[in-house]
């Protein structure tokens, strides 16, 4: 057939512009990020090689030394909320009787999700205000007017104040992915559930969440992937500090690159920090499949 | 349904109204700060600081002209970015996804995995190299410098679903109009970009979300105040306001509006690209 040569011109035609953008802004600067990271790289210098210089400088920085810890609380935090409250909002709304309530709350939970994400941080550093914000309106209200403060300007706050944004973690996508997992589960399972006793709470530990795993797996790649990332609702709410009670590697990244122009030592930041990302990613992945070959 | 397996299907041993309860009581919670914000932007400092939890009074709804008047470039500077991004990566991930779908030619398993193998690469290894090459090519505080990333980036993802979904299309509506001696790119406008519009849809919507919400790039790439877009303007803007709360969370309320629009006017289309007949045409 001679459609052979004619496609191999069109599918060029086809895919050019579209692998020209890729080649230009992802496949490059991933190389330039990969090779720079072994530089010494300064705003309007050209880069030199210098070998493991930045990573030996990143072992002994004090201030990432900080920031992990606060890192690893986040993550922990952050995985924790995942697995705890939609999942929970998720059970209960399978369990209403009535579908118009049930479909009504579903899209009710998801709301917040339609706000821009600014504007939901920017609403919540409003939340903390030390004047006026809602959490010290709400302490008053309820007599506890001793404890009101600026939550994310004190120290002992902070970090725990950025814990609290998004409570009660029940809504957005981790919501919309379980009840996806939870309606596909068939009804034979749930009805022998019953036939064998199993039913309430003991169902949910024994029988949906086993049946979940995937979803879980996803859930906790996406906020590994998510949380290691983000730094710019950090940027926003506290700027890192008071100090650097809410500093983060990847502010640390930023903050070295954009506010000290040490683009080579960020570089190695961002690649160390792909470096952890992709390989707790890959672990979470393997350890569920594991598990699951193994049920 | 048997009302029996209906009542097997609840998991939560407790009745109706508990669980009701409970799911009102966590929605309650969920939304107050949005409940809050609305309700707070009408009133003046004033009226905030004595009377926080009752209604306006008065409702003060020139917040929203003060805030519209301090807010509409950064969200216009944002429509401009979305208008010129968002058809640029439905048209170039359909073109792709249908040539890497539908064509024979070889090395195309290997293109394709180089295209979604991106989706591994997290933005924080890119950003600072990405950020060195704008500028080399002089582009810094111009609005290329948002528009063609974006463009790039929002490919990965388009071009996967594109190609996903044409690959699913049956192979007799491929061949017929080929039999009727349609080219490939006959058949791409007439046949597969039709048929995709709820995915185009999906991709739209991810890629306008993507840009709207995005904070660090345009904040590292954007210095004049001309062209900033949404998200870092509202930041700034509320300088303007003599640390009034009011006119400041009507802005917030503003910039949400262009989103809860664009759920709506999504889902509808996503809707009828399903209902219109995918299979019929």
């Amino acid at each position: 057939m001679n459609r052979g040569r004619s496609s191999w011109a069109l599918a060029l035609t086809m895919l050019l512009p579209t692998l020209l953008l890729l080649l230009l802004f992802n496949y490059l600067p991933a190389m330039i990020g990969l090779y720079r990271a072994f530089t010494r790289w300064e705003t309007g210098e050209p880069p030199r090689w210098t070998g493991l210089t930045n990573f030996v400088m990143m072992a002994q920085d004090e201030f990432l030394r900080i920031s992990l810890s606060n890192q690893l609380l986040l993550l922990i935090a952050n995985l924790v909320k995942t697995l705890t409250m939609p999942l929970l909002v998720a059970e209960l709304l399978m369990s209403l009787r009535s579908p118009r309530w049930q479909y009504l709350l579903r899209t009710a939970f998801i709301l917040p999700m339609v706000v821009p994400g600014m504007v939901t941080m920017l609403l919540w550093a409003f939340i903390y205000d030390g004047s006026i914000g809602l959490l010290n309106q709400i302490l008053e209200l309820f007599g506890g007017g001793g404890l009101t403060r600026a939550w994310l300007g004190e120290s002992s706050t902070a970090l725990l104040a950025i814990v609290g944004v998004g409570f009660p973690w029940a809504g957005g996508l981790s919501l919309l992915i379980y009840l996806a997992g939870l309606t596909s589960i068939s009804h034979d399972v749930w009805d022998s559930c019953a036939l064998d006793g199993a039913t309430g709470w003991r169902r949910v530990l024994m029988v949906d969440l086993p049946l979940l795993r995937p979803q879980v797996r996803l859930l906790m790649t996406l906020t590994i992937i998510g949380t290691l990332q983000d730094f710019g609702s950090i940027l926003i709410l506290t700027g890192g500090g008071p100090g650097l009670a809410t500093h983060v590697p990847a502010l640390h990244m930023y903050f070295q690159a954009f506010r000290f122009g040490h683009l080579g030592y960020a570089a190695a930041i961002g690649l160390t920090l792909f470096v952890v990302i992709f390989t707790l990613s890959v672990f979470n992945q393997r350890l569920g499949r594991k598990r699951e070959e193994s049920l | 349904m048997s009302q029996m397996s209906e009542t097997r299907r609840r998991p939560i041993p407790w009745g109706q109204g508990v669980v009701l309860l409970l799911l009102l009581l966590l929605l309650g919670l969920s939304l107050l700060p949005l409940f809050m914000m609305l309700l707070l932007s009408l009133k003046s400092n004033a009226d905030i600081f004595t009377n926080f939890w009752g209604l306006p009074k008065p409702p003060r709804w020139d917040f929203y002209a003060q805030a519209a008047g301090a807010l509409w470039r950064y969200l216009l500077n944002t429509g401009i970015i979305i208008l010129a991004v968002v058809p640029g990566v439905i048209l170039l991930s359909s073109l792709a996804g249908y040539a890497l779908s539908r064509l024979q030619f070889p090395g195309r398993d290997l293109i394709y995995f180089g295209v979604i193998a991106l989706l591994m690469v997290p933005g924080i290894l890119t950003l600072i190299p990405t950020y060195a090459l704008v500028q080399s090519f002089d582009l810094i505080n111009t609005r290329w410098a948002l528009i063609l990333p974006y463009l790039a980036g929002g490919q990965v993802l388009g071009v996967a679903l594109c190609r996903t979904f044409f690959s699913g299309l049956p192979e007799e509506l491929f061949e017929a109009m080929r039999l009727d001696g349609a080219s490939d790119f006959t058949i791409y406008r007439r046949l597969a970009l039709p048929l995709s519009l709820p995915t185009l849809a999906t991709i739209a919507i991810m890629t306008t979300l993507g840009v709207y919400n995005d904070y660090i790039w345009p904040l590292v790439t954007i210095s004049d105040n001309a062209i900033q877009t949404f998200t870092v303007g509202v930041t700034r803007f509320s300088g303007e306001f003599n640390l009034d709360y009011g006119p400041t969370l009507a802005g917030y309320v503003i910039g949400s509006i262009p989103l809860v629009m664009l759920f709506a006017a999504g889902m509808r289309a996503f809707v009828q690209g399903v209902t219109a007949g995918a299979v019929k045409a």
